[in-house]
């Protein structure tokens, strides 16, 4: 393509494209189709992603107004990060949800809804604008609770609850795009973050709305509430996608507020770790608890995603050290890449054994290893990942938080990422020794299972392969990160 | 007088007129005891009370085209009122037979919680 | 009108508002709260004109209030009855109430604070950067359009509008994944209230006609397809309560009538690619044209779309889990 910032259009309109389609389908024809749009929308997006890591940033004004008038697209390197996660978890999400009509809640109407979500969260991560972010992450937020309330009649309570969350968040999320354009006379991110800047506009009282905002709708503790019961309810490849993506999309926005637009607020960053530290713990201690398989994993997400609020201290107390601010950047994205994968696979893996086995429970999940060693050789391989082992991108990411929290001086953050591993290990070796011993003696016998098929037996397997790989391939995931880094920010 | 001041006066007490209207209708809906005397109150306020509100925005009326528009309101508003209420007072049945979900209105719930 | 003072009558109007909210809150029956939510949509759209906002008065007139408060009435009337005290939901956990009490008061802190440090800001600043409005009015003249708003939806940010589209139709989606989709046959002709059929015959072709005026004045006036389909949902919602409306057979059709506006709109987008090299882009010579196009088939959809929510509600009584 000679020009690839029409790329930028294609991975929304795309998708777009495809919800109309899927919508009017009959419904046999719905998992060929569904997976050719993936295939064609993952494929623009690695390929932008990857002209982004080579060249820099891409720029596409729409309806051929440049701003401040019209909206512009642009995808930086972190944009092109959160793409390709997008992609490949996506990819692998719909080839699941194409094998096993059970993980779509058997419903057709998960495949338009599915593609709306992937639009949305492409729009959100390629818009330069501040009030089309605003836009698309309610298109990604309210599309999300239709797919949890396809989970049927005990999903219905959750998925009002994640409704009134996201509306809630949306609201002062606009409310503080209205604060920042009443101050900066623009709409467009860069120009706005400029004119913000240069101004010396106290914008704390923003950041305070955008961060209970983005904090809602990301599940920051104590805002996570509503998280468990809409992931745990909600069909095997609903909840995948809402907990390697549909939360990010939250993180993905605060981040570019944060960095782009608002400006630095040491104060705030300081409590934005700590209430990511208190996350990590609490949900740690909370998946401990549980004795379902699919809220340990809900649980897990809740913790997971506390590791990435650490960024803002880090990046905070960096005082501009270029080895710093690598650090800390380049540990957040191996972190959400590595997260995402992990967390997809490990949900594929809870939905493979309980459409087979009819339940989830952990008392009674003993010894599947032995019919279905992909399935728990997936589920180790994920929490490989998540308790931050070697060589997966968790190490990666948690080792280069542990050094950027030393290279500030700021020690204390340190014992996040260590405790929390540990933690992660614990609340995921516990299912995974159920599964592997001999059930006991009062146990009950193993339900009747169903077959599952080839695709669905491994798929899980392949998406926790991936951050495994990744994490040997080095500095590809830092330097991706930072280009375009955030202005006086990055290296 | 001038004209203009003649008609400017004129408009302000057709406005307020109308809205007499408009609160008697009011007062009819809070203190009337059941539905069909409540009804009876607020299609008389509704009609005629509109109708003054419309006829003083109309001398206001820049043009023949908003004035028209001004009376078409009116002209939609009483129709739509006279078969709401005449469907109320029926029964609230939107069938012949009535449908189940709705019963003979509510009369008497209690003067600040009716609807 | 958005240039003038604040005067007595805005501030009664804003005191109002909020009074309206507060009973539409704190009502003790289900339909209490709905007519005062209905009364509360009406001083809005009076405030929208107050600000000098004419388009959003008619919008939150037309979907706000009437085609929400239709769903509000349908539901109300509909849905099983309320056994147990208002506001207790199946399964809550003891003390919700007094938990969401306290995140609304800091909700509501929260917005009151942030509103508060603008209205200062803009107090003491004196003149503000000025906004878009100047680079907006200066670019009309290739729009298209002659109404300002209309130009910004439509061409400025098109991208938005389209988002937007996306975003009603999620929400049709959702519904009708959540309540199904089959339609009960309507009574017979016998059985059907005359005095309803009567009114029916005669509003729903005015309806139409207000719509389509609507739909046309957005192009030098407030007005444009948000609006105009809004107005079409309600002659659509007229029909079906009288029992006139689309029954189980016109499923297809209504399918391809809720895809065909954001189907055109994508067509004008990859169009605009194809021939300008810049999605949505629209050549000045075919902009107006294009516009009311993409508009008028938007309109429908938006239409049906609304209709179609309130269809799935008829579908009887929903069953609580």
């Amino acid at each position: 393509m000679n020009d690839p910032s029409a790329l930028l259009g294609l991975v929304v309109l795309g998708p777009l494209a495809l919800v109309l389609v899927t919508g009017v389908l009959p419904e046999r024809w719905l998992p060929p189709v569904g997976l050719a749009g993936a295939a064609g929308t993952s494929a623009a997006a690695l390929v932008l992603a990857a002209h982004v890591g080579r060249s820099g940033p891409v720029g596409h004004d729409l309806a051929g107004w440049g701003p401040p008038l019209g909206i512009v697209l642009r995808a930086d390197g972190l944009s092109a990060l959160f793409l390709a996660l997008t992609a490949l978890v996506g990819a692998g999400v719909t080839v699941y949800a194409a094998s096993d009509r059970a993980a779509t809640g058997d419903h057709p109407r998960f495949w338009p809804l599915w593609f709306a979500v992937w639009a949305g969260l492409d729009a959100v991560y390629v818009a330069g604008d501040l009030f089309n972010t605003y836009v698309a992450l309610e298109v990604v937020g309210l599309a999300a609770v239709g797919l949890v309330a396809l989970g049927g009649g005990p999903a219905w309570g959750p998925a009002l609850r994640y409704l009134f969350v996201a509306v809630l968040g949306s609201t002062l999320l606009l409310v503080a795009v209205a604060l920042v354009y009443a101050q900066a006379g623009t709409l467009e991110l860069l120009a706005a973050g400029e004119r913000l800047a240069s101004s010396g506009w106290d914008s704390r009282w923003a950041a305070v709305l955008v961060v209970v905002a983005l904090g809602l709708k990301a599940a920051l503790v104590p805002m996570h509430a509503w998280l468990p019961p809409a992931h745990g309810s909600a069909p095997t490849a609903v909840s995948a996608v809402l907990s390697a993506l549909v939360v990010k999309a939250a993180f993905f926005v605060l981040v570019r507020m944060w960095f782009w637009v608002l400006g630095p607020e040491p104060v705030l960053a300081v409590v934005l770790g700590l209430l990511g530290a208190l996350a990590v713990l609490w949900g740690g201690v909370l998946a401990l608890a549980q004795r379902h398989l699919k809220q340990v994993v809900a649980y897990s997400t809740v913790a997971q995603m506390g590791y990435l609020f650490l960024l803002f201290p880090l990046t905070s107390a960096a005082a501009g050290d270029p080895e710093v601010l690598r650090a800390a950047w380049g540990g957040t994205a191996a972190l959400v890449v590595g997260h995402g994968f992990a967390k997809a696979s490990l949900f594929l893996s809870a939905g493979t054994l309980k459409s087979v086995y009819g339940t989830d429970s952990l008392s009674e999940l003993a010894r599947v290893v032995r019919p279905l060693p992909s399935v728990v050789m997936g589920m180790g391989v994920a929490a490989v990942t998540l308790a931050g082992l070697p060589p997966s991108l968790g190490f990666a990411g948690k080792w280069q938080l542990v050094v950027a929290s030393v290279g500030s001086g700021q020690w204390g953050w340190a014992a996040v990422p260590i405790g929390g591993g540990l933690l992660s290990a614990a609340y995921l070796l516990k299912p995974l020794t159920v599964m592997l011993r001999e059930p006991q003696d009062r146990a009950r016998p193993l339900p009747e299972s169903r077959s599952a098929s080839l695709r669905v037996r491994y798929a899980p397997l392949l998406l926790a392969l991936v951050p495994l790989v990744l994490g040997l391939a080095g500095p590809a995931l830092p330097d991706l990160a930072t280009t375009g880094g955030p202005p006086g920010g990055g290296p | 007088m001038t004209a203009g001041l003649l008609l400017e006066l004129l408009s302000a007490v057709l406005v307020v007129a109308g809205t007499g209207f408009f609160t008697v209708g009011t007062l009819g809906l809070v203190r009337l005891p059941d539905l069909r005397t409540r009804l009876h109150a607020l299609t008389k306020a509704d009609n005629l009370g509109l109708g003054l509100v419309v006829l003083g925005l109309v001398l206001q009326a820049g043009s023949a085209g908003a004035a028209a528009k001004l009376l078409v309101v009116w002209f939609l508003a009483m129709p739509a009122s006279a078969v709401v209420a005449h469907l109320m007072s029926r029964g609230g049945g939107l069938s012949a037979a009535g449908s189940a979900a709705d019963g003979p209105g509510t009369p008497g719930e209690g003067g600040s919680g009716g609807g | 009108m958005g240039d003038d003072p604040v005067g007595l009558l805005d501030v009664l109007l804003g005191l109002a508002v909020v009074a309206g909210a507060a009973t539409a809150l704190t009502a003790r029956r289900r339909m209490g709260a709905v007519v005062s939510f209905l009364v509360l949509g009406v001083l809005l759209a009076v405030l929208w004109s107050r600000l000098g906002a004419p388009d959003v008065a008619l919008a939150e007139a037309a979907i706000g209030t009437g085609v929400t408060g239709a769903l509000f009435v349908d539901a109300v009337t509909r849905g099983p009855p309320a056994a147990r005290p208002p506001g207790a939901v199946p399964g809550a956990v003891p003390g919700a109430g007094a938990r969401a009490g306290v995140s609304g008061a800091l909700a509501a802190v929260l917005l009151g604070a942030g509103l508060g440090t603008a209205f200062a800001g803009a107090a003491g600043a004196g003149a503000a950067p000025g906004g878009l409005t100047g680079q907006v009015l200066g670019r009309m003249d290739v729009a298209g359009v002659e109404h300002p708003v209309s130009a910004v939806l439509l061409n400025f940010r098109s991208y938005d509008t389209l988002l937007e589209v996306v975003v009603l139709f999620v929400a049709v989606l959702s519904v009708t994944a959540t309540l199904g989709e089959e339609r009960p046959r309507h009574p017979a002709p016998a059985a059907r209230a005359a005095t309803l059929v009567w009114f029916c015959r005669v509003m729903a072709p005015v309806l139409v006609l207000v719509a389509a005026w609507v739909l046309f004045a957005g192009s030098d006036r407030p007005g444009g397809a948000f609006q105009s389909g809004a107005v079409l949902a309600g002659a659509l919602i007229l029909m079906d309560t009288a029992g006139l409306g689309p029954g189980p057979d016109h499923g297809r059709l209504l399918r391809v009538a809720l895809v065909v506006g954001p189907a055109a709109f994508l067509v004008v987008a990859a169009g605009g690619l194809v021939a300008e090299g810049e999605w949505l882009a629209l050549d000045p010579v075919w902009a107006g044209g294009l516009i009311v196009a993409v508009e008028t088939l938007l309109a429908l959809s938006i239409g049906v779309a609304l209709t179609v929510v309130f269809l799935a509600l008829g579908r009887g009584r929903v069953s609580p889990p």
